[in-house]
């Protein structure tokens, strides 16, 4: 199980993240739900071991990470928003790169690489540096890399931006498949239909806080508020109708 | 309904090639950033050159202007000494342009033809083919044209301080058009030179090997251009021998140009005929070759820029984790990133130069006994150079996560490795051949001493070293500029004397030789030891930091 307990990150005076607490069971899809700013990133690289939190602690099935570095970061697969990558490494070095780094053996580097890329369709563009793949193209390098080493946990910090609708369609059942053996999975976007579809639990920040965790079930009792509305009851979301009432009517004019 | 011309296709592509040319496709923003620092800064030089070459010979043409000469009829005037000079300097003022030219050709190399990225993005907007294939070599031309114009412009005061004289043959308009005229054909010939092996390369080479192709090109082409940098500067000496008709200027390029200025000036001699017949062939193949590989690239860009990439599966042997993950980045980075690889190969190619040039006077065995020590360290200095600078800064987060307190102290210890290899083991065995030929069997004493002697000098260099390469920021002048010069200077100048002290105490005592090999063996084994506990410890760095150590000011002791 993950569990935050009592999260806060300061920046320098900002206080990005106050008190965040949340758990991940396996089996269970989390999404994380939040406005931009909200601090859906900092605990996102929290979590992973990118930064620090100024309070509060992350434990992975009872062990926090500064008691156990390799084995905490072992268990976690992380695909990051932006596919921040080496461009200038074809798919199959990045990889192999990784699974040196992460101390697979060699096994995975000789069968397990050239299968991912099969089965992510770039096997083809296999001896291409990246600096010639699309976005979308690169986001499956990183949901390989995030896999190779068929981690405990998986955190995904929007992973969907640019795939295209087959790719999407498919990550989304293997995820679902990855949750049914018992992986955890947080799942941080703005998406709420991938939220609906994809999730057991839903966990939502405003303004660096907790303002709302639900089970999804609960979403669907009739009379229930959905988690569209709740969503922007719980952080105050204006209504955007007028908003986009007077953007019509300047585009019209 | 006419359009303004930023709505026309062509000149939006023109823009975005010729700012893509600035950022090589492949780099960080802050790469980008480097990169287009380094070029203004070549364009600054430019200027700067020009300026201290106005200044410098400006006593050099006042002085020819009233030369006198005993011709034993009484006291005459002598245009002889100008004349030599002329043909001397005008050679180097038509050099420097083609250098700076060829300089940032070079580095652009990988950039010159329309490439997959362009297709594969370009292609499917509604965008011709056509406009695509004009629009990269107008942005390609613009963007040689600009430097080459830099580099006229810088050396304008000196050319017509030069032609601003009694002697001239000629009005100075009618020499500085003459100049113009040759000296740009020999700058766009430059780039077209260039273009044009880069053009064949794309096409003859299987796409397997076409990379290696190209990295081994760009890496001859940056050495050769910093090697030459000596010898054009020797061209202002060779007035005498440009007018006695040396055959050995037919492989000189500048010269060729010379050739054609000559011509343009009426002097018609066989010799500068010969020359300018030289210069147009090249510029008549070079064109040729260019523009056929844009032509054809055009006609068959589905089959050489989209053929299928072939390689190799096999995965190299693994060594130990450390050194299997991060040898192959460091040798794809140094070998793919025209930024990495030029840091390299220009501040070793310094050492090459002066190693060549200390051997130009002779075989002299006090050269050769000092020269491995000048180009190890040179050579070492450029390794770490190129190895600090990042590339994809924010992809670093791979590293930061796998961090690994058990294969930290492996993982630094490629990055010594490769220092080792390229910093010692590459100039040594460059070097050996010419050592065994001045030196004889005593080459071997020379080579294992100096081997020895750079396996502590790299230790010496990495015993704080923290950072898996180009994963780190970089703060630059983190240190006064002149301190740092004066560090390298003295660093160079004591590891040199000491290395050429023990090697010629070596030479002439065997027992010695053996000495000083174990003594130098156990302290590169001891700091090896020291380095490597370090490294178990230390946490990896992935922030450059400023010296944070506050210096008081003390105003009160004044």
């Amino acid at each position: 199980m993950l569990e935050a307990r009592g999260l806060s990150k300061r920046y320098g005076g900002a206080l990005a993240l106050d008190k965040v607490s949340f758990q991940v069971h396996r089996g269970e899809i989390v999404g994380y739900l939040g406005p931009n700013g909200s601090g859906k990133s900092t605990t996102v690289n929290i979590v992973v071991g990118l930064l620090e939190p100024t309070s509060g602690s992350v434990t992975l099935d009872g062990r926090t990470l500064s008691e156990d570095p390799t084995g905490y970061q072992n268990k976690i697969g992380y695909v990051p928003e932006e596919p921040y990558l080496y461009t200038h490494l074809t798919a199959t070095e990045y990889l192999t790169l990784i699974a040196r780094l992460r101390r697979l053996p060699r096994i995975a580097v000789e069968k397990t690489i050239p299968e991912l890329l099969r089965l992510f369709q770039l096997h083809d563009s296999r001896y291409s540096t990246m600096a010639a793949f699309s976005k979308g193209m690169r986001q499956r390098v990183l949901l390989a890399a995030a896999l190779l080493h068929n981690p405990d946990l998986l955190v995904l910090d929007e992973p969907f931006g640019g795939l295209d609708v087959n790719a999407g369609l498919l990550f989304r059942a293997l995820l679902g498949m990855l949750a049914a053996d018992g992986r955890m999975i947080l799942f941080s976007t703005h998406r709420f239909d991938m939220v609906e579809k994809l999730c057991s639990r839903v966990v939502i920040l405003s303004s660096g806080r907790l303002v709302a965790e639900h089970d999804m079930a609960a979403f669907e009792t009739a009379g229930t508020p959905s988690l569209e509305e709740t969503f922007c009851r719980v952080t105050k979301q204006a209504d955007f109708r007028p908003l986009a009432r007077e953007i019509l009517d300047t585009i019209q004019a | 309904m006419r359009r303004t011309l930023d709505e026309r296709p062509w000149y939006q592509l023109t823009t975005h090639f010729f700012r893509e040319l600035f950022d090589f496709g492949m780099l960080s923003d802050a790469g980008s950033d480097a990169v287009r620092r380094m070029l203004i800064g070549v364009v600054a030089v430019t200027l700067t050159f020009g300026l201290l070459l106005t200044r410098m010979y400006l006593g050099k043409y006042v002085a020819l202007s009233e030369l006198f000469h005993d011709w034993g009829t009484g006291y005459k005037l002598n245009r002889e000494p100008y004349h030599l000079a002329i043909l001397g300097d005008g050679a180097l003022v038509m050099a420097f342009p083609m250098l700076i030219v060829g300089f940032v050709v070079v580095l652009v190399s990988s950039s010159l033809f329309p490439n997959e990225i362009d297709c594969r993005v370009l292609l499917p907007l509604p965008v011709s083919k056509r406009v695509v294939f004009e629009s990269k070599a107008l942005a390609v031309m613009v963007f040689a044209s600009l430097f080459a114009l830099a580099a006229h412009v810088a050396m304008i005061p000196v050319v017509v301080l030069m032609w601003n004289s009694r002697w001239a043959d000629h009005g100075l308009v009618a020499q500085l058009g003459a100049h113009a005229v040759a000296s740009l054909g020999g700058s766009i010939v430059t780039a077209l030179v260039i273009m044009a092996v880069a053009g064949a390369l794309l096409i003859c080479v299987p796409r397997s090997r076409l990379q290696a192709a190209s990295i081994a090109f760009r890496g001859a082409c940056l050495c050769g251009l910093v090697l030459s940098i000596p010898l054009v500067l020797r061209l202002p000496m060779s007035g005498a021998r440009i007018a006695s008709g040396s055959p050995l200027f037919y492989v000189v390029p500048p010269i060729w140009f010379l050739g054609i200025e000559q011509l343009l000036l009426g002097k018609a001699t066989p010799y500068f005929v010969r020359l300018a017949q030289i210069a147009a062939g090249t510029a008549v193949v070079s064109s040729a070759v260019a523009l056929g590989s844009y032509v054809f690239l055009y006609h068959r860009f589905e089959r050489v820029i989209f053929r299928p990439r072939s390689g190799s599966d096999r995965v190299p042997r693994e060594r130990r984790g450390g050194t299997a993950a991060i040898g192959p980045f460091i040798r794809a980075t140094l070998t793919r990133s025209p930024l990495h690889q030029a840091v390299f190969v220009i501040i070793a190619a310094c050492g090459a130069g002066l190693v060549l040039n200390s051997f130009v006077g002779g075989w002299d065995p006090g050269t050769a006994i000092w020269a491995p020590f000048a180009l190890m360290l040179v050579m070492n200095v450029a390794l770490r150079a190129a190895l600090v600078l990042p590339i994809e800064l924010r992809a670093n987060w791979i590293f930061r996560v796998t961090e690994d307190e058990a294969t930290r102290a492996e993982e630094l210890n490629a990055v010594v490795r490769t220092m080792i290899f390229l910093g010692v083991v590459l100039p040594l065995a460059m070097l050996f051949p010419v050592e065994w030929v001045v030196l004889g069997p005593r080459a071997i004493h020379c080579t294992s001493i100096a081997f020895l002697c750079g396996l502590v000098l790299v230790e010496l260099q990495m015993a704080e070293w923290k950072r898996i390469p180009f994963t780190c920021s970089y703060a630059p002048s983190k240190q006064f500029v002149g301190l740092t010069l004066l560090i390298g200077v003295a660093a160079f100048v004591v590891f040199a004397a000491i290395g050429s002290r023990l090697v010629s105490y070596s030479v002439s005592h065997p027992v010695g030789w053996l000495a000083v090999m174990a003594i130098l063996g156990a302290v590169s084994l001891y700091l090896r030891r020291e380095r490597l506990w370090v490294a178990r410890r230390a946490t990896l760095m992935f922030e450059d930091v400023l010296p944070n150590e506050v210096e008081p000011l003390k105003l009160s002791e004044f």
